[in-house]
């Protein structure tokens, strides 16, 4: 395990979510952050990828989702970010559906 | 003669011993069965079992594991499955 490892995370809440190694903390854990919260890790936890990202140690989230784009991973949005991304759907869901009403018309 | 529907061990049998110091067979609904793997068949941790009825009143997190597979598959083997998917 080296610092900016890709991982997938196989135990837990988090289970399924991809993952970079942020921090080496000992022999048997890591702190992980990506699609997973950013938390300490047993390494027993992760199924490690072949691909290795480039990132500074303690890397911040922003940091870690940026370089996780870059290869190729989405991102998904949690919380007060997904929300907004949700309003923004519905808006654009409604607009739609009026401004077709106004063409029947 | 007790009634059809109580003979028929549809319900389970409690005997409890009354204050006038009479036993009585109360008849109770059935407690719900084990979950089990839906792979390697192993009994499921984390679902807690109850009257049927009452566990439908209970909130989801309280239902089932808060991971995925969670209530289907034990962790060994959705850990598997997530491996699979790699």
């Amino acid at each position: 395990m080296e610092i900016g490892r890709l991982c997938i995370k196989i135990a837990g809440r988090d289970a399924g979510g991809e993952c970079v190694v942020v921090e080496v903390i000992d022999d048997n854990f890591v702190m992980i952050d990506g699609n997973t919260r950013r938390r300490k890790c047993n390494i027993m936890h992760l199924e490690p990828l072949d691909k290795v990202l480039k990132i500074k140690k303690n890397a911040s989230h922003s940091d870690v989702a940026d370089a996780m784009e870059k290869a190729g991973i989405k991102m998904i949005k949690k919380g007060a970010a997904r929300k907004k991304a949700e309003k923004k759907k519905e808006a654009k869901v409604k607009e739609n559906k009026i401004s077709k009403k106004e063409k029947k018309k | 003669m007790v009634e059809g529907k109580l003979k028929s061990r549809k319900l389970r049998r409690v005997y409890v011993r009354m204050p006038g110091g009479e036993t009585r067979i109360l008849y109770k609904k059935r407690i719900m069965g084990k979950h089990k793997c839906g792979n390697c068949g192993k009994e499921l941790h984390g679902i807690p079992r109850m009257i049927k009825s009452r566990f439908k009143n209970l909130p989801k997190t309280k239902k089932r594991p808060e991971r995925p597979y969670g209530g289907n598959l034990c962790s060994l083997c959705m850990r598997e499955k997530i491996k699979e998917g790699i």
